[in-house]
């Protein structure tokens, strides 16, 4: 099985085609706004800069998404979220001559040069 | 307290190791795999760091991770909502490495590890917090503002903030997708290199262009408000729809013709380009340093810049003469493997309370941090192969390097601990004279065989660097560009001498602009290394002997690599390199070996194959 093919990353592009609205791609990709006198953000002091990280089982990772996801556009994906990271995760754990060329665990991977991949 | 930074999964990984805040090592795990740029899990840098100390993992107080996964998928998942229907390439792009590999990091780096330290759980930092203690914590400065700019760290692409004693805030953000990363990237990638390792030879084209298209990209591209803060139009970019860079109709258009094919010629319009996209990057750098310091920098003069627009040496150049702050600390690794260091720091300051203590010079320790081999280890390295060379004795080693480097022979130099970030300083360098007119087209076509336009830096006596350049102040880490001095330059008109010669840069090349020609660059301009005497004992006598039988306290000196090759890491690389290229001799420690003496070099594989073009 192709990791690329797992029907978990149909379901984000259809949670991604559900949530889409002018309001949210006005938010997220914000064009020039030649009224405005500066694009700066004030950061918000209650955040934490360090923490601690990690999960071991799947309930685990449900519950941080739910708490760090809060917002209403997420309501309906953590499980979704969760499974995709436990059976991508176990995908690319098999042996390398039965992954994908793309597999991040090959040391032969390079990312190609038109990707700039965040 | 031992505490291990980490980076990876993006690019550049690297570990650094920290006890009781200070710095123990650092490497960037591409000198040990081999792979410029590696973003694997950094296991081999990893196993050095830990050796460096002779601990285990068991010995370490905490692991820290210098960028929150979290934080990235929620970017992920936004930018996918915002694009709706068209979030398809967004997500085949980016779905596997975020949930097979980015969220799992605690259990890779258990694994490259052998646990998670003592406490066995990983901390994470803000990847901007990351850069932002890279730059502050070694500085010497009580008290900084602080600026750091990249490509993307989760949400953020430029933040300022304030550090002071062990604490640092972050004050204020620009969010992706507005990055001047990106637009140099992307600039970068339209021109024809590559993403990344391409974003320096851009800025070292810049000198042969003209900013022609200047006003054209500011009024099409970029809205800069007067703060510094900025946002581009997005319409020409295509990196948050997963694509490529750029948005290629938009960008053809607006440029009159399409992408330069890599390795293609590079015209007018490219050097062009390249020089309006400088003098922007400039522009806004100076202007947030003003923000900065109008609403931070009331009360101190000193700046601390990471993230890796923090390596554009030419704008660095140009904000210190700028004078808006007195004080300029640049990280040497301002790139993501700096966050590893960063992000240790950041935890073990601000995380556990710890008191910092400042030093005068600064607490980076030359960025020396890596790997090095005493001089019995390398005899024996030698003697196992039967490689011939000769013994130098301290009394007489820069004595017989300066005179080689008189008869203009062109020497790698490795001693001592590798550098720490993308600068070879003298320890994994090749070093020749900067008095030849040829020199710098020799090098770059039969040694380094690079591009033949890119320029080479020098290394100058610290005490002697106003001889020769404007710049005024230090710049031991070659983060900064400065000019050379008037009394010292030739009449030399880039312009008029490539429109004379058909855009034949290699002919304009080798005309001498200065009294140092293979180090000054066509706009006068060169990558200043000031060397001194504490910092690098070994490469200030060898400066010293050169000027002593000169008159000149300078020299080039380029990293200690080929082209596509990351830096040299151990004795057998640098031997390697050393047969496969033009250099003349190699010193190794207190060994020297020279090319002529060689038995002939057994190449199992074409090594052009070995390293991809960068």
């Amino acid at each position: 099985m192709n990791l690329t093919d797992i029907k978990e990353k149909d379901l984000l592009k259809e949670w991604a085609s559900f949530h889409a609205s002018p309001e949210i791609t006005k938010a997220i990709l914000s064009g020039i706004n030649t009224e405005s006198e500066s694009y700066w953000t004030t950061c918000d002091t209650s955040e934490e800069n360090i923490i601690e990280y990690g999960f071991d089982t799947m309930d685990e990772l449900q519950k941080q998404l739910e708490h760090l996801l809060s917002d209403e556009i997420f309501r309906d994906i953590h499980t979704r979220l969760t499974v995709s990271a436990f059976k991508l995760r176990q995908l690319s754990q098999r042996p390398q001559h039965e992954s994908s060329e793309d597999d991040g665990e090959n040391p032969n991977f390079v990312i190609p040069d038109f990707v700039y991949n965040f | 307290m031992y505490v291990l930074g980490i980076s990876g999964l993006y690019h550049d990984s690297a570990a650094a190791l920290i006890h009781n805040g200070s710095i123990i090592a650092a490497a960037q795990e591409e000198r040990f795999t081999r792979k410029k740029h590696d973003p694997h899990i950094p296991q081999k840098a990893i196993a050095y760091v830990l050796k460096e100390a002779g601990i285990t993992g068991e010995d370490i107080d905490a692991v820290v991770y210098y960028d929150q996964p979290f934080l990235t998928l929620h970017r992920f998942l936004m930018n996918a909502a915002a694009l709706g229907d068209h979030a398809h390439k967004l997500i085949d792009g980016s779905f596997e490495k975020m949930f097979a590999h980015k969220l799992w990091i605690h259990n890779d780096l258990k694994n490259a590890i052998g646990c998670l330290g003592k406490q066995g759980k990983l901390l994470t930092a803000k990847h901007h917090i990351s850069h932002a203690a890279s730059a502050f914590y070694p500085s010497p400065y009580e008290k900084a503002v602080i600026l750091t700019i990249d490509g993307v760290g989760e949400w953020t692409t430029t933040a300022i903030g304030i550090g002071e004693g062990s604490s640092i805030n972050l004050c204020e953000t620009i969010a992706y997708p507005h990055s001047l990363g990106l637009l140099y990237s992307a600039f970068t990638y339209f021109c024809g290199f590559k993403v990344n390792s391409g974003d320096y030879k851009f800025m070292g084209l810049a000198p042969y262009g003209k900013p022609r298209y200047y006003d054209l990209i500011k009024e099409n591209m970029i809205d800069i408000k007067q703060d510094g803060s900025y946002r581009l139009n997005l319409a020409y970019f295509d990196y948050y729809r997963g694509g490529t860079m750029i948005n290629e109709d938009k960008f053809s258009a607006l440029f009159h013709g399409g992408r330069r094919l890599p390795e293609s010629r590079i015209t007018q319009r490219e050097m062009d380009i390249a020089a309006s996209v400088q003098k922007i990057t400039e522009e806004i750098i100076i202007s947030l340093a003003s923000h900065a310091k109008e609403k931070y920098g009331k009360e101190t003069d000193n700046l601390v810049i990471a993230g890796g627009v923090g390596l554009n040496c030419v704008a660095n150049g140009k904000l210190q003469n700028a004078r808006i702050f007195k004080n300029i600390w640049i990280q040497p690794a301002a790139g993501d493997a700096g966050g590893a260091l960063g992000a240790a720091l950041y935890a073990y300051y601000a995380y556990f309370g710890n008191e910092r203590i400042v030093r005068n010079k600064d607490s980076q320790k030359g960025s020396l941090l890596g790997p090095s081999y005493t001089k019995e280890e390398i005899f024996k390295w030698l003697d196992e192969r039967n490689i011939p060379y000769s013994r130098l004795h301290d009394n007489e080693r820069a004595e017989k390097i300066a005179d080689l480097l008189t008869e203009n022979n062109v020497i790698g130099l490795f001693q001592g601990r590798m550098e720490f970030g993308p600068r070879a300083l003298g320890n994994r360098s090749i070093i020749a004279s900067c008095l030849s007119n040829d020199m710098q087209s020799y090098i770059n076509l039969k040694i380094k065989y690079r591009e033949s336009f890119r320029p080479f830096a020098p290394i100058v006596l610290e005490e002697r660097a106003k001889e020769y350049f404007d710049l005024c102040s230090d710049s031991p880490y070659m983060l900064k560009v400065g000019n050379v001095i008037e009394t010292r330059r030739k009449d030399f008109d880039i312009e008029k001498l490539l429109y004379e010669n058909e855009e034949d840069m290699l002919k304009v090349i080798s005309m001498p602009r200065s009294d140092v020609p293979a180090i000054t660059h066509v706009d006068y301009s060169a990558r200043i290394q000031t060397v001194d005497r504490d910092t690098n004992p070994k490469l200030y006598d060898i400066l010293r002997a050169y000027e002593k039988k000169t008159g000149y306290a300078i020299l080039v000196n380029t990293s200690f690599n080929v082209r596509g090759e990351p830096i040299v890491c151990s004795a057998e690389d640098a031997y390697t390199c050393f047969m496969r290229t033009g250099m003349d001799v190699l010193i190794l420690e207190d060994a020297i070996l020279f090319k002529e003496k060689q038995p002939a070099f057994a190449d199992e594989t074409d090594w052009r194959d070995t390293y991809e073009l960068d």
